[in-house]
């Protein structure tokens, strides 16, 4: 059915691409967590924070990525800013999957009762060792499930930086394809390897879930 | 079926690149009304050619079949001007174009006598082998490994890539764009990849999708220079002034590829019937008609009708 | 902005391919979902094998179906143009998707209500079409509009292989005025328009459905 020495010659190459992927995902995860939790503490203060930090969240889920990978690569050069285009693309993705997860902390947090902030305050916890010892470890966990579904996406939308010239894998598998004229097999060959790593990601998320319930 | 066209009346100013043959041809508005349009009526023109067909033996020639259907139905691409494009008023034009009304007006005596099926990159070989087109005209550059699946006709056009850069960069010389501090942008083609690897090892080379990206790329500065189809690389100079087109001599970019007409393989009437009308049109009996043609879509003069002075011999 | 002005326009006939082809791919995609999401309610053993289809929605790039798709279509001598093949592929993938969120909105209903209706003695579509299927819609409906809003970015992904529609005709637009930010800035203004539109109705829906 599918050509196993055709694969075998491509996978290497795919897997270099790989790197790229993965480090383009975890950077943008690991900027997007913190910023994200930011957006939804800021925007449970309301007022001016909450409007903007809600504009914030509707405007990265109603323009799609690409728009916004055109529109910094290409962009921010016109006004002297030259970042190069991996940067680029770690940029708008946790741009992106930070407003995911603005949305995903808010829900959160709006399902932790009002009287776990006032229970803490009365035993005379500060506003910082509130957050930390109380609020923080319930909102991860609760969060949890969620955040890794977004994580699993966010390896998913990497793909579309080739646009913009990143050798990610799945550019490089474009270029196998243009190249061998093989499209079933390069097909074969990435499709498995996405499935792969979002399927690890999904798995660890997974345990980390089961680990810190446990834990609780 | 009238309807608007993208890309040229806004873009209307400049040509886009025909995509150095090889990149996907998008389907415009226009186009998908037609195709919708086209496939709910494709009962009738499908038995028409048809029925036209079963009245010759099965082995008969395409030539025979066209010239019984009493139409041409030629393969192109929509989105690659000056070769073949849809003009403001929603029609097919291009230099493309005009070559497969020529083929009919001799075949047929019609120039009208042709239908066009549109096609993207990735189709274009499989239109012909199955039968449903009589033959491809789509910006198709002759290599060694597509000629063992499609018959070829001596080449319309000379093509290949050449090299536009910044202006300021301060270049004159490809070569000396073979230099780490210098980015060259390029389509997603084997033959744009290996030669750059070739010719230009050192420099940073991105890939990206579609020639707009290639372009813009460039005049932003993210890459010192483009690689571009020849025959239509000076109307990018002309229009975007800050753009200049490098020496070549003495690299791959020199060398040059024919695009052609592609066939079915195994049909030699036909292929002899196509060879021998292309052979007349660019260096014998039609070589006039080639020059208008040439002039009017390249806006330059073709390459001479034969490589040595005839009135010395 | 002039420039951006200038050529809305050109960007909003862009637009509307953009929305002919968010219909043409999310009516077949809501269609087979819900078939999908009914379907399993009957068949468990076609329950393992959607499973199996949502998996390989949920792990794959949509963009790399959609190349993937755009070269072997032509291979496989079934001759769709490039708008079909597209469209053919959103489907697939949003129909994955929206399976899930029609089959949550069935199990949201208590047994009951099935049971009271054949109780009745209504015939299973007749319950389905009157009962059932009104209370499971309108549960599923929010849900519904967001992977609509979802699919509308996901034509974007079009233009990759060449489809033109509004963010290849802002590419197009950007390449010759050379004014990323106006053109880029309007397209994402007409992307944003169009999904929040949805994005409102879905939160108007959730609302009256408390």
């Amino acid at each position: 059915m599918f050509d196993v020495r055709f694969i075998e010659r491509v996978l290497p190459a795919l897997l270099d691409g790989l790197w790229i992927t993965l480090a383009i995902a975890f950077l943008a995860f690991a900027i997007a967590v913190p910023w994200g939790l930011c957006a939804a503490i800021l925007h449970r203060r309301g007022g001016l924070a909450a409007a903007l930090t809600g504009g914030y969240v509707q405007l990265v889920r109603n323009t799609p990525v690409l728009i916004q990978l055109y529109l910094v690569y290409y962009g921010l050069p016109m006004a002297g800013i030259m970042l190069s285009a991996f940067a680029c693309g770690v940029l708008v993705l946790a741009f992106q999957t930070g407003g995911y997860a603005a949305e995903i902390f808010r829900g959160s947090l709006a399902s932790i009762s009002v009287r776990q902030f006032e229970a803490a305050s009365a035993l005379g916890m500060a506003p910082f060792a509130r957050w930390r010892h109380v609020i923080l470890p319930q909102l991860f966990l609760r969060s949890l499930p969620a955040l890794t579904n977004q994580a699993a996406t966010i390896i998913k939308d990497t793909a579309q930086v080739g646009v913009i010239a990143v050798m990610d894998m799945n550019k490089v598998g474009q270029i196998w394809l243009e190249k061998s004229g093989n499209p079933f097999d390069v097909f074969i060959a990435l499709a498995a390897v996405y499935l792969v790593v979002t399927t690890v990601v999904g798995l660890a998320g997974r345990l980390i879930e089961r680990r810190l319930s446990f834990v609780q | 079926m009238r309807s608007y066209i993208p890309g040229t009346d806004v873009a209307g100013s400049r040509w886009r690149n025909p995509a150095a043959n090889d990149t996907a041809a998008p389907l415009s508005r226009g186009e998908f009304l037609s195709l919708a349009a086209a496939l709910l009526v494709t009962g009738c023109s499908g038995s028409d050619s048809k029925s036209a067909a079963t009245a010759l033996p099965a082995d008969a020639s395409r030539l025979d079949i066209v010239i019984a259907r009493d139409k041409l139905i030629v393969g192109t691409y929509s989105t690659s001007p000056p070769l073949a494009f849809i003009n403001p008023d929603g029609e097919l034009a291009g230099f493309e174009i005009d070559l497969a009304r020529a083929i009919a007006k001799d075949l047929l005596g019609d120039s009208e006598k042709v239908e066009f099926v549109v096609l993207n990159a990735a189709g274009r070989f499989p239109a012909v082998l199955t039968g449903k087109i009589d033959f491809g005209l789509c910006s198709t550059s002759i290599t060694g490994d597509r000629a063992a699946r499609v018959a070829f006709t001596p080449p319309y056009l000379d093509t290949g890539g050449t090299v536009i850069a910044r202006r300021d960069a301060g270049l004159t010389h490809v070569r000396q764009l073979n230099d780490p501090r210098f980015t060259y942008a390029l389509l997603n083609n084997p033959g744009s990849i290996e030669r750059a690897e070739q010719e230009l090892p050192r420099a940073k080379t991105i890939v990206l999708d579609n020639p707009a990206a290639i372009l813009l790329a460039t005049k932003v500065g993210r890459a010192t220079a483009f690689n571009i189809d020849r025959a239509i690389a000076h109307q990018y100079v002309a229009d975007n002034p800050d753009l200049m087109l490098l020496d070549t001599s003495g690299t791959v970019y020199n060398h040059v590829s024919g695009n052609a007409i592609f066939l079915k393989p195994g049909d030699f009437k036909w292929w002899l019937f196509l060879s021998t009308w292309m052979n007349e049109l660019r260096g014998g009996s039609r070589y006039a008609q080639y020059r208008t043609l040439y002039l009017r879509w390249f806006d330059k003069e073709p390459p001479p009708q034969r490589f040595y002075d005839v009135s010395r011999y | 902005m002039s420039v951006a002005l200038e050529n809305l326009p050109y960007l909003l006939r862009g637009a509307g391919m953009t929305v002919l082809l968010s219909v043409a791919a999310a009516v077949p995609a809501t269609l087979a979902g819900l078939c999908m999401a009914l379907a399993r309610r009957r068949t468990p053993w076609l329950g393992s094998l959607l499973d199996g289809w949502l998996f390989l929605m949920r792990g794959i790039p949509l963009i790399v179906l959609l190349v993937f798709v755009y070269f072997l279509l032509p291979r496989t001598g079934l001759d769709l143009p490039p708008f079909w093949g597209v469209t053919l592929v959103l489907a697939a993938y949003y129909a994955a998707f929206m399976s899930e969120v029609f089959r949550a909105g069935f199990d949201a209903l208590p047994n009951a209500q099935w049971e009271a209706g054949r109780s009745l003695g209504l015939s299973e579509p007749l319950l389905l079409f009157h009962v059932i299927g009104p209370q499971a819609l309108r549960v599923a409906l929010p849900a519904h509009l967001n992977l609509c809003a979802s699919l509308i970015k996901g034509t974007s992904l079009a233009s990759v292989i060449g489809l033109w529609e509004l963010t290849l005709a802002s590419l197009e637009v950007v390449e010759r005025t050379l004014a990323p930010f106006p053109i880029f800035l309007s397209a994402a203004g007409i992307y944003f328009t169009i999904c929040f539109a949805l994005d409102r109705l879905a939160r108007r829906l959730e609302v009256a459905n408390g």
